[in-house]
């Protein structure tokens, strides 16, 4: 499945977020989107995510919906978004039981989807207990269970520490390889964009226009080869140097109050 | 501090010796000691005995506290006390229901469309002042003198606290968490269930303490007016024939009554909140 953000304008009052914005995100592909804070990457995805409304622009789907997907285009939140009341394995549940399933095929989802995750001993646990790194691996078992043709990742790892970070995108990794959904990984991290995506999107300050798309011709498996480093360096500082500009600027800006 | 107070006579020493940092402080962490909590109490009601039997207090105005004993008991045993009780907590059973399945439909709806927010908001905000014992004169004229009006006095008490609870509850509720929902197309009816109330529980069950509160200030205040049985008609009796041990028994039995839906309430929030 493919998913084509067209012409994309979005105002938030009279300050304009995002200005004429396209981009396709291609069938199994990770498209890191980067970019200063306030640069509107989270809001683009939202809007891919249809959960704002763009105040002009459109957002289409191209190509087959998967049979087993409930949710063909699943969101994953920077604060984890649990529900504190709920269990572990009931915050996963609640993505499924609004959809016509039997009891045992949601339990089969679930069950499955903590496999996966490593959360099959935490099943029963409430978020207050778990750790960042594990409130966000049942953030991902939730979009796991609905099996996403689209997985919309909302800098996912940004709350947490440095090692469960690097924990987190080789999980993540794994993941992808094994169901290759296309992925829209929003972060301001370009270290984690190297890592990760096939396609680095930098989009400006506002308001946001895309600056430049960076292929990354690397296998992700073999990123971490000695012999490709001076390559990734090289990607790393060109990254960077599109990048910091514009962070310094974004950087000392008054916020409106 | 010795050392430290040496070192103001000794100048030229204080740059070699040792001193230790004194503490600061780490914060005012006031506790509840149990023991002098039980101590104080008795000895209020030791004194009280002590005045009233050694004729400090003369007793018509205000009887010793054997003699409020004794006269609970005596209406314990008569029954007497279970028919004004039994009166009082079937008005406050329904009053304090109706009041606050009405406040929490009504605060989902205000805490969920702008259309009653719009409507609700500024409403609740012109009666909620107003005393609601006001409205029972107007209510015996729609009701009746029986139990209808009393009820309905009640829960209207009740209605606006919890209409306030159940919306600021509603509003607290972090949006991301309902945008998480939305994004797997959850319909409306399990997301008011599965996120708005859960969510909204710790105010509501804050407002259920001001709501109760508010319900037996009413419901003695209707008795008085108007009641054959009941605590408050009790308490109007007992002060008209200045029977004040009977009337020190029923104010006793308010606080009871008090304490224990206190308990109830601190007991929903420990089994209903551990998630927090």
């Amino acid at each position: 499945m493919e998913l084509s953000l067209n012409r994309i304008v979005h105002n938030f009052g009279s300050l304009t977020a995002l200005s004429d914005v396209s981009i396709k995100v291609n069938e199994g592909e990770i498209l890191a989107l980067i970019g200063p804070s306030g640069c509107g990457k989270s809001t683009l995805l939202s809007i891919a995510g249809g959960i704002l409304k763009p105040t002009s622009g459109e957002v289409v789907v191209r190509g087959s919906i998967p049979d087993a997907s409930l949710n063909p285009i699943t969101y994953v939140f920077q604060d984890f978004a649990l529900l504190p009341w709920k269990s572990v394995s009931e915050n996963v549940a609640f993505a499924l039981k609004h959809h016509r399933l039997s009891a045992v095929e949601i339990e089969r989802r679930v069950t499955n989807a903590l496999e996966r995750t490593g959360l099959k001993d935490f099943a029963r646990a409430y978020p207050k207990q778990l750790s960042g790194g594990m409130r966000q691996r049942v953030g991902i078992a939730r979009a796991l269970a609905v099996s996403p043709a689209i997985l919309l990742m909302d800098e996912p790892l940004s709350a947490l520490d440095a090692q469960t970070r690097e924990l987190l995108i080789e999980d993540i990794l794994d993941l992808w390889r094994r169901d290759k959904p296309s992925i829209v990984y929003v972060t301001h991290n370009f270290q984690e964009a190297l890592r990760l995506a096939n396609r680095v999107c930098v989009l400006s300050r506002r308001p946001g226009r895309i600056k430049e798309i960076v292929e990354i011709e690397i296998p992700q498996q073999d990123r971490g080869r000695r012999d490709v480093q001076p390559r990734m360096a090289e990607l790393g500082e060109h990254l960077w140097s599109n990048i910091r500009d514009e962070a310094i600027i974004a950087d000392r800006e008054l916020a409106d109050v | 501090m010795s050392e430290a107070r040496l070192d103001k006579h000794a100048p030229e020493a204080a740059e070699q010796a040792e001193r230790q940092l004194p503490f600061r402080g780490g914060g005012f962490e006031p506790e509840t000691r149990t023991v002098i909590s039980v101590i104080s109490i008795l000895s209020v009601i030791a004194a009280w005995q002590l005045a009233t039997t050694y004729g400090l207090i003369n007793p018509i105005f205000l009887p010793a506290p054997s003699h409020v004993a004794s006269a609970l008991h005596s209406m314990l045993v008569s029954g007497e006390l279970w028919m004004h009780m039994s009166a009082s907590l079937s008005r406050i059973g329904y009053g304090w229901s109706i009041g606050t399945a009405a406040g929490i439909a009504f605060g989902m709806l205000i805490g969920l469309f702008s259309v009653f927010r719009s409507l609700g908001i500024p409403l609740v905000a012109a009666i909620y002042p107003v005393p609601k014992i006001a409205l029972l004169p107007l209510l015996i004229l729609w009701l009746g003198i029986g139990e209808g009006s009393k009820v309905a006095t009640i829960a209207a008490s009740v209605f606006f606290p919890t209409v306030i609870a159940t919306f600021s509850g509603v509003d607290s509720v972090p949006r991301n968490l309902i945008r998480m929902a939305q994004s797997f197309n959850v319909p409306l009816g399990r997301i008011a269930w599965n996120v708005l109330l859960p969510g909204a529980l710790p105010s509501l069950l804050a407002g259920f303490r001001i709501s109760v509160a508010a319900s037996l200030l009413v419901l003695v205040a209707a008795e008085m007016i108007g009641a054959e049985y009941g605590i408050g008609a009790l308490l109007i009796a007992a002060g008209n024939l200045m029977q004040t041990d009977r009337l020190m028994a029923g104010v006793v039995v308010l606080s009871a009554l008090g304490l224990t839906l206190g308990a109830v309430i601190s007991y929903l929030e420990r089994k209903l909140l551990v998630w927090r």
